[in-house]
């Protein structure tokens, strides 16, 4: 267990009673019907991602100003930000690629500052953006991969592995492709297969960047079906996602990025409200609402 | 593809052991099987002691040393051009695209020319392999990328810059000095001794046996930097370790036998043809694969005609223009956009 710096003890809320290392187990387990549905709780200790007052900057230059954000597990959480918010930096950070001059990243309970990539594996899975590969790897090889964290020593893979692998490939329906060279697939199935990656990597938290902006609308929707399903076997996700209309459909919760800071997070209907998105889009957009659907449109004229 | 791998497999592996006895009894002086089974069994302890004296000397002094350092060097320039090719996420290098093959002549060159400061020719040129293939590595490396193209040219650069300092040492050497690079730069296993045999054993059949056994973690580097530390990976760690690793091979291959190009470039393509891009079986088929068309190679050099061609020239008149098949059948892929 990574020790907790006194430095985040700042925030005094309730909850961070519980999430010290001593009340973990038992209280976690007592509160977690009551604490789950409160929205005002920042600090719970189920939460599968919890980013504290995280601040980033290259030299002098600031990215990321007191950011925080809470995923519980079987939630997915849209992140939306427009070019240049910070968005990308958010993730590195997230991913252990960048380190934060100041705040906290937990995944589970566990800060992930500071931790070999072997470990951190374990807790956090990243599906790419772009996916360019040199070698045309079967489908079944590049979902294996994901059980690589787990692997150890020489000659790692192992018939558990293999097991959990073939599991992934049913679970998100691609089963029929897994012999099928990656390079062979459209985009929307090459995007299934690094979440089935993801999956078999069985870890509390999935990033996925952009998942659908290369793709056309059908597969659009299928990513977002699968997202929905693996968030129901109680993986937290944060997406990033540039149509805030994907956000208010698929994702049960929203944070939006502006230049740096959080400008608003909550259950994603609430959030994406029409003063958030005219600060974000400067006034571009309207939000229409209707009983059965919400949508964001471009002002008419 | 899956269930042809073991039977393909197997199959290389005798052609292999065949190709290996065809060019023990082939040549100038043809032996017969028995002749050479005799010999053999002589050598391992099983026959009566009786043997031909001209079959001793051609068949234990002068075939078989040479025919395994053939081996050794088809293996050891074919796994480290695979695992280049893999932790580089390049199809186009090899050990003599990146300037291994020249750095690593270039250090055995000086430790004929400076004994006192050189000790031991296969210790210098794996140091200044492993020197050329770092300055390639970083020379073409921008902002955490290494286009395919730009490493390919920056190895050109480098391998350019060690031949340069071979004509140095060239021209500083004394005359017998002289006589030792240029005989050894020829290349080829004309004059293989047990001695070589057994210092390329002792350096490739370890470095290989690991690689192979760290296959599955060259399949996570293959895929970049940032997937592989997603997947949990170490990708600078790990790909210094393969580097070192593969440079090791091959360069003290190179300290014995000279430069032989292209063989680490065909023959990882053809076993991915072969096996498809998984490297745990990648690396494996292109040991065999080397193996085989080096020594098949070195069967046609001292064959095909009353003297011996050298290798070399029978390796890039197959090897030159099957890089531009490559280049301009797969160029798009290659050139990364």
């Amino acid at each position: 267990m990574v020790h907790e710096p006194a430095a985040s003890l700042t925030g005094l809320f309730p909850g961070l009673l519980f999430h010290g290392d001593a009340g973990r187990g038992l209280f976690s387990r007592l509160f977690h019907g009551r604490t789950a549905q409160r929205e005002d709780c920042l600090f719970s200790d189920d939460a599968a991602l919890d980013i504290r007052s995280l601040s980033f900057s290259y030299g002098r230059k600031s990215i990321l100003r007191k950011v925080s954000l809470t995923v519980r597990p079987g939630e997915i959480c849209g992140l939306l930000g427009p070019n240049g918010s910070g968005k990308s930096t958010l993730f590195r950070c997230c991913m252990g690629f960048l380190h934060p001059q100041e705040g906290h990243i937990h995944v589970r309970g566990v800060n992930i500052a500071h931790m070999p990539p072997s470990e951190l594996a374990r807790h956090v899975a990243y599906v790419p953006q772009e996916h360019r590969q040199p070698f045309p790897f079967l489908v079944r090889d590049m979902v294996l991969m994901g059980r690589s964290p787990h692997m150890t020593g020489c000659f790692p893979v192992k018939k558990n592995d293999l097991d959990i692998a073939t599991g992934a490939m049913e679970r998100i329906g691609i089963s029929h492709l897994a012999d099928t060279a990656c390079n062979q697939l459209s985009g929307g199935q090459r995007q299934l297969v690094l979440i089935a990656r993801a999956m078999a990597q069985q870890t509390p938290l999935i990033l996925l960047d952009e998942p659908t902006s290369a793709l056309d609308f059908r597969n659009q929707l299928a990513v977002w079906k699968v997202l929905r399903e693996v968030a129901e076997q109680g993986v937290a996700v944060l997406v990033c996602c540039h149509d805030p209309n994907h956000i208010l459909w698929f994702c049960d919760r929203a944070a939006v990025l502006h230049q740096g800071s959080l400008l608003v997070e909550g259950p994603a209907r609430e959030a994406l409200a029409q003063d958030t998105l005219s600060k974000v889009y400067g006034g571009e957009c309207v939000r229409l609402s209707t009983a059965s659907m919400d949508m964001v449109c471009p002002q008419r004229p | 593809m899956k269930t042809f791998r073991i039977p393909l497999a197997v199959l290389l592996c005798c052609a292999l052991a065949a190709a290996f006895f065809h060019a023990l009894l082939a040549g100038e002086y043809a032996l017969d099987i028995s002749d050479a089974l005799h010999t053999l069994a002589a050598h391992l302890g099983l026959g009566d002691g009786t043997v031909q004296k001209t079959h001793d000397i051609i068949l234990w002094r002068i075939r078989l040393p040479r025919l395994l350092l053939a081996v050794l060097t088809g293996m050891a320039m074919a796994v480290s051009g695979a695992v280049y090719q893999g932790c580089f996420r390049n199809p186009l290098v090899e050990p003599y695209i990146l300037g291994v093959s020249a750095g690593a002549s270039c250090g055995a060159a000086l430790a004929i020319v400076f004994p006192a400061i050189f000790p031991g020719g296969q210790l210098s040129a794996f140091l200044m392999g492993t020197a050329a293939v770092l300055l390639s590595f970083f020379l073409a490396r921008n902002r955490g990328e290494t286009p395919p193209v730009t490493l390919v040219l920056s190895g050109i650069i480098v391998g350019s810059l060690f031949s340069a300092c071979i004509g140095i040492m060239k021209y500083l050497a004394s005359d017998v000095e002289l006589r030792e690079i240029t005989f050894w730069m020829m290349g080829g296993f004309y004059y293989a001794t047990w001695e070589d045999v057994f210092i390329c054993a002792c350096a490739v059949l370890p470095c290989i046996a690991l690689l192979f056994a760290l296959a599955w973690k060259l399949n996570i580097l293959s895929l970049g930097d940032e997937e592989a530390r997603s997947l949990g990976v170490h990708p600078d760690r790990l790909r210094a370790l393969f580097i070192i690793l593969a440079t090791l091979a091959a360069s003290v291959c190179v300290s014995a036998v000279g430069i032989i190009a292209w063989v680490g470039l065909m023959m990882p393509h053809a076993a991915r043809m072969l096996f498809g891009p998984d490297n745990r079986w990648v690396i494996p088929a292109s040991a065999i694969l080397g193996a085989l068309y080096l020594l098949c190679c070195d069967t046609l050099a001292r064959t095909l005609t009353g003297a011996e061609i050298p290798i070399a020239i029978i390796t890039s008149i197959v090897g030159a223009p099957y890089l531009l098949w490559l280049l301009r059948a797969k160029g798009r892929e290659l050139y990364g956009a």
